[in-house]
């Protein structure tokens, strides 16, 4: 590794900063390395949690032909980011399977995100272009599953699903848990189930008080849950790959024992979400006040090459701190930055 | 020839300059695309991060803190920090997982998994070139709780040669670490100099281990291709990156990187997690803490603060008076001149009204009260016999996966 590897090496975040800032300077940002679609809002369940007001299709959601053209003819344009295919359960949506082969035709990698619930009826689209990565959700063990999703057999579903795709060579399955404070307590007796399925990685993500979410504030985790299950995933991570996902911000030098990669915050930097009626955010809010344009206006292409300036600038403090995840700042979650920093009274303390 | 081939070089490089300037000059946006340009960009940012001219808000500025540090001699790192080990432990990290899950799923309900013991015999725990000593001392736990039994206690000398053998096998990871000193529970506190001096040494050396192991994993973190790109939203975005860097190249970057970040690294939660403090009583004689960290000895008087952690231990001296810890919630610990406790001793030594309160306070932390779940989780040397028994009796009670969470604080 030359001066410039060590350079790279050590101060990862540092320079995809820098490079974020005088990229924008010069008018320039890399191509994206992931674009989310929220397909849908249709959904079968009726999480408290959601993020969004998942339930019913919303009025206006891109049609075939439109996510065709605006959506996958431009990712080809952007250099081919994986799509990751999100909900509402984008499983729901009819042409499922046409737009997994759309996007096979056109060489776009793609992940998804599902509930898991509908995954056995659309084998044969998995199989026609494997996805790159797959999260099924899972809230906690069968009972809390269940009862917090609403429907009863849901969580064999979702264990089934995850078994399913990696027997037809999916090559990472992911179980995805958003904690809240109902289920951040129950992750040691969650990680055999965890262990024992057929999941090669367990995301542990924070709700965000958006969406359906927003109206249940109340079952936002609190500081002390969200630092024993921090303590507990670095722990697990001995045996497991447990990652504390975006939603947690930086653990500054210690992220390495907390993720695999650095963490840098991608909204409008390496990543932008496209909602089911072609908004184009930075991240998975649902506030439309951040929304860069719609699809249906103007080319994702140019919106990603000319939007985005409070998160690739400066002059924005909340939105430019690459080190942080703005919206849960944003949202006031309960004191994540304590997670990283066992049980000592204070930061500065922790940090010595 | 090779004038010729700057030559080349330069004129690619104005080109290039020229394509952008001309570019840049209509004022249009440009999205970088393509396997080169990336990759171009990147060099020229990371020497302008050379040349200091960087985000101005970096946050993440790693290891800034530590940059005095930096220049310490790294001939302070152990003699196991070297290339063979490096090479072993590369090996290792990619192979021991599989039984440590394995493990963990069996801790989890022995009857309905394999035995660890079992494991070994299989075509895959085949592949983890397990060190003797260990596989002796996981046999042993597996064939003990097997048998509805406690886990056996094991001396520390015993400990400490399976130790060092883990370490030679390149087996340098924090599960070593908390398995090793879990048996410490079963034996008992060190009795003569020579078992102190056993126990002083394996305090240092897991503690030293756990600094490696730590220095170990910021190396690996360290060590990936410049064109490395950022991943978006961890585990949901895509697929995990693997780093491909040349296996030698590798091996060589991670030895300097470890033992330059053995300098800055800690024991992480065995410094700073499961502690628990206490104040020396007045008229009482001084505690001495002998610290794994240092391997200092401290002497503590009447009326101040002392904290320990699982690793530490905490002596009476001969010749002086009794030692009188105070805990400010469960009360007073009493040790005789010439006795050394260690963490796993602390809780044989509460007295009655202290039994009691914590019998009450798991009685409530297992009915759902978090302020009493908050205090057992303060003080873990002394309450984690008394969680690990109240939820062992009640595993469905509503506040038991809570007090589980907390147990693997003091226990992994």
């Amino acid at each position: 590794m030359g001066i410039l590897g060590r350079i790279f090496g050590r101060r990862t975040a540092h320079v995809y900063e820098t490079e974020i800032r005088w990229l924008h300077r010069l008018g320039a940002v890399r191509a994206p390395e992931a674009v989310q679609w929220i397909t849908t809002s249709t959904c079968d369940l009726h999480c408290p949690h959601c993020y969004s007001h998942a339930g019913r299709r919303s009025p206006g959601e891109l049609t075939h032909d439109e996510a065709c053209r605006l959506l996958l003819d431009e990712l080809v344009a952007l250099d081919r980011p994986v799509l990751v295919l999100a909900g509402g359960e984008p499983l729901l949506r009819p042409d499922f399977a046409d737009l997994v082969a759309a996007a096979g035709r056109r060489g776009i990698p793609w992940a998804l995100h599902s509930h898991g619930g509908r995954v056995l009826e659309q084998l044969d689209a998995f199989r026609a272009h494997l996805p790159v990565m797959v999260a099924i959700s899972l809230d906690g063990p069968r009972e809390v599953h269940d009862a917090f999703r609403g429907r009863a057999g849901s969580f064999d579903r979702a264990l089934r699903a995850m078994a399913e795709l990696k027997q037809i060579g999916v090559s990472e399955v992911v179980a995805g848990t958003t904690l809240h404070r109902e289920n951040a307590d129950l992750v040691a007796d969650m990680a055999p189930i965890v262990l024992e399925s057929a999941a090669d990685a367990w995301g542990l993500h924070l709700m965000t008080p958006e969406g359906r979410a927003g109206e249940h504030r109340e079952l936002l985790p609190t500081a002390p849950q969200l630092r024993r299950v921090a303590s507990f995933a670095r722990r697990l991570r001995h045996s497991f790959r447990v990652e504390l996902d975006n939603e947690w911000g930086s653990a500054g030098d210690e992220d390495c024992f907390y993720r695999d990669a650095s963490f840098v915050c991608g909204a409008g930097r390496f990543a932008c979400v496209v909602s089911a009626t072609g908004e184009v955010m930075p991240c998975t809010t649902t506030d439309l006040a951040e929304s860069e344009g719609n699809v249906r206006d103007v080319p994702l292409s140019q919106i990603w090459a000319e939007g985005f300036a409070r998160f690739r600038g400066t002059d924005d403090a909340l939105r430019s701190d690459c080190g942080d995840c703005w919206l849960q700042t944003r949202n006031g979650v309960s004191c994540r930055s304590a997670a990283f920093h066992g049980a000592s009274s204070t930061l500065l303390e922790a940090i010595r | 020839m090779k004038s010729f081939g700057i030559a080349l070089l330069w004129i690619v490089a104005i080109a290039i300059a020229l394509l952008l300037l001309v570019r840049f000059g209509r004022r249009r946006k440009i999205v970088l695309r393509g396997r080169f340009a990336p990759h171009l960009v990147r060099l020229v940012v990371l020497v302008l991060v050379a040349l200091g001219a960087s985000a101005e808000t970096a946050h993440t500025d790693e290891g800034k803190g530590d940059a005095d540090k930096v220049g310490q001699a790294e001939s302070d790192a152990p003699d196991v920090l070297h290339a063979k080990t490096i090479a072993r432990w590369r090996a290792m990290t990619a192979n021991f997982p599989r039984f440590t899950r394995a493990y963990a799923l069996w801790h989890s309900n022995p009857t309905a998994h394999p035995a660890p013991a079992t494991l070994f015999e299989t075509r895959r725990a085949g592949r983890v070139p397990m060190p003797p000593r260990l596989r002796d001392l996981i046999t042993h736990e597996s064939t003990a709780i097997g048998a509805g039994e406690q886990r056996p206690g094991v001396g520390a000398a015993s400990l400490l040669s399976a130790l060092a053998e883990a370490e030679a096998y390149g087996l340098i990871d924090n599960w070593v670490c908390a398995f090793l000193w879990r048996f410490g529970e079963a034996d008992g506190p060190p009795r003569d100099p020579a078992a102190l001096a056993l126990h002083v040494e394996l305090g240092k050396r897991l503690h030293r281990h756990a600094r490696l192991a730590n220095a170990l994993l910021r190396a690996k973190a360290e060590v990936k291709p410049i064109a490395y790109a950022p991943r978006v939203w961890a585990s949901k975005g895509g697929p995990k990156r693997v780093v491909r860097v040349r296996e030698a190249k590798a091996r060589r970057d991670l030895l300097a990187a470890a033992r330059r970040l053995w300098v800055q690294s800690d024991a992480g939660p065995w410094e700073r997690e499961a502690l628990v403090g206490f104040q020396v009583e007045a008229g009482s004689a001084a505690a001495w803490v002998l610290r794994a960290e240092t391997g200092a000895e401290t002497s503590v008087g009447p009326d101040k603060k002392l904290q320990l952690t699982r690793l530490d231990l905490l002596q009476a001296r001969e010749g002086a008076g009794p030692v009188v810890l105070r805990h400010t919630w469960l009360g007073t610990i009493r040790l005789l001149p010439g006795e050394t406790l260690r963490s796993w001793d602390l809780v044989k030594r509460l007295q009655q009204p202290a039994q009691e309160k914590l019998a009450l306070a798991v009685k409530q932390a297992l009915q759902g009260d978090e302020a009493a779940a908050a205090l057992l989780e303060g003080a873990l040397p002394l309450t984690h016999r008394a969680i690990r028994e109240g939820v062992a009796k009640q595993p469905d009670a509503k506040g038991a996966p809570r007090l589980r969470v907390i147990l693997t604080l003091y226990t992994d």
